[in-house]
Parts: C-alpha cells; sequence; structure tokens
C-alpha cells in the first residue's frame, strides 16, 4: 500500500510540477508582453 | 478562454478524478500482486500518451516542417516531444515500483524497459537539440530529421515484448484482455484522463510559445526603432 501511495504521488508531483511550471512561465511572459507594449507605445507617440 | 478551450480544461480535470477512482476502487484488487497492481492504471495510460501519441505527433509534424518548412509544424512537434518526455518520465518512475512487487527488483535489462529507457533519452536529446535552435532554421531542421529517427524506437518498444524474450506482462494480445471487465474499464478510463490531459498540456504548451513569439516580436520591433 505504501508503494502504491509513493508511485501515486510522484505522478502527481510530476503532473502538478509540469503544470505549474507552464502556468508560471505564462504569467511571467504575459507580463513581459504588457511591459514591451506600453514601451513600444510609448515610443510611437 | 474560448468555448472549446474551456470544455478541455473542465473534460481534463472531470476525468483525472474519475480515472482515480476507477482505478483504486472500482478495480478488483488482483490476487497475486495486492494494491500494488493499481500502479498499473496510470502507467498504460501515461505509455499511451507518451510512447505513443506524443511522439507520434513528434513524428507527423517533423514531416510536415521538412516538407513545408513552416514554423508552426516545428513549433507542435517541440511541444509535444516535451510532453512526451514528462510522460515516459511517469511510465519510467511507475513501472519499477510495480516491478518491484512483481519481479523483486526496480529494474531489469527486459527488452521492453531498455527500449523505453532509450526512447527516452532519444528524446531528451531531442529537446536538447530543439532547445538550441531558437531562431535558427537549420538546427530546426536537424531537430525535426532526429525526431524522425528517434520515432523508430516506438513500434520497437510496442513489438518489443513480441520479438524477445521477455518478463514484462502481456496484458492484451490477439485474444483480447487478460483482465476482468472492472479493470479493463480502469484501464481504459486513465487512457482516456491522460489523453485529455495531453491536450491541455498542448494548449497551454503552445500557448506559452505563442507569447515568447510575441515577446521576441516586441522587442525586435524595439531594436528596429519601433
Amino acid at each position: 500500500m505504501r508503494m502504491l501511495f509513493i508511485g501515486y504521488t510522484l505522478v502527481w508531483v510530476a503532473l502538478f510540477g509540469y503544470a505549474s511550471y507552464l502556468a508560471a512561465q505564462q504569467r511571467q511572459l504575459a507580463r513581459e508582453v504588457s511591459l514591451l507594449k506600453e514601451v513600444v507605445g510609448r515610443k510611437k507617440a | 478562454m474560448g468555448g472549446r478551450s474551456a470544455w478541455l480544461s473542465w473534460a481534463t480535470f472531470a476525468g483525472i478524478p474519475v480515472s482515480l477512482y476507477l482505478a483504486l476502487v472500482y478495480a478488483p484488487e488482483e490476487v497475486t500482486m495486492g494494491p500494488i497492481q493499481r500502479i498499473f492504471y496510470w502507467h498504460v495510460g501515461a505509455a499511451w500518451v507518451g510512447l505513443l501519441l506524443a511522439f507520434t505527433v513528434v513524428f507527423v509534424a517533423s514531416v510536415a516542417y521538412l516538407r513545408t518548412r513552416r514554423r508552426n509544424w516545428d513549433t507542435l512537434a517541440y511541444c509535444s516531444a516535451e510532453i512526451g518526455v514528462l510522460f515516459t518520465t511517469i511510465v519510467l518512475l511507475t513501472g519499477p515500483i510495480w516491478a518491484k512487487a512483481a519481479w523483486n527488483t526496480y529494474w531489469t535489462w527486459d527488452p521492453r524497459l531498455t527500449t523505453t529507457l532509450v526512447l527516452w533519452f532519444i528524446y531528451l536529446a531531442y529537446l536538447v537539440v530543439r532547445g538550441s535552435a531558437e531562431g535558427n532554421e537549420r538546427k530546426a531542421r536537424l531537430a525535426a530529421v532526429f525526431g524522425i529517427i528517434g520515432w523508430v524506437d516506438v513500434p520497437i518498444v510496442f513489438l518489443s515484448i513480441r520479438w524477445w524474450r521477455t518478463i514484462h506482462p502481456v496484458v492484451i494480445d490477439r485474444r483480447g484482455f487478460h483482465m476482468t471487465p472492472e479493470m479493463v474499464a480502469a484501464m481504459l478510463g486513465g487512457i482516456a484522463a491522460f489523453t485529455l490531459l495531453y491536450f491541455w498540456f498542448m494548449q497551454q504548451r503552445l500557448r506559452l510559445e505563442e507569447l515568447r513569439r510575441e515577446v521576441a516580436d516586441l522587442k525586435d520591433e524595439l531594436r528596429e526603432g519601433v
């Protein structure tokens, strides 16, 4: 039973870890995009 | 979030607990191995997605990229390879847990296990090559060739249990499933849940690439003095 728990936990860690990584990267890039758009807009003005 | 995208998210996050219920509660306990056999349901789901679906998408998208030279195909292959490596890692983590109970060893150089490990290394190398190819078409072409050649190992992994003497169990053959109907339902539940998860991951991963491209374009615009 202990090994089964370890097995399913490992799968959860892998899946949840990857999903969190994707979400964090998306957030960071979305912030970067909005900042860059602001700079480009200011330069154009 | 679009309608289709929201539907996929809901289906994915509903599918995982359903699959967990089928694997841990609904399916009967296997008499010889006991509870540890229940790891099999997600092991098979991960193998279906990682070894077959994801790497086949890499193969098809790489062929399409070499034929058309359209960047979208290359991006699709790259994203699918990353997710394929993730699911193959899950296969390589859950397999030994089951093996310890069944074979009394975490690892043995059995043909199925060895070819799976080789496949994992091939696509790990693909990720390294493709990761360094950003903006470099020649390297992207090289990665595509790698993705195509690497796929040759996929049928070898699946047929290894028929071609060579192996201790890996054969649960599906020409005569059908060697399991109770409840066990088959739990296995199919795992396959369905992980397939949905693959498409959800793909959607998120492609969105990430879209954002990366947007950042690069905006930086180029700034460098050129707007």
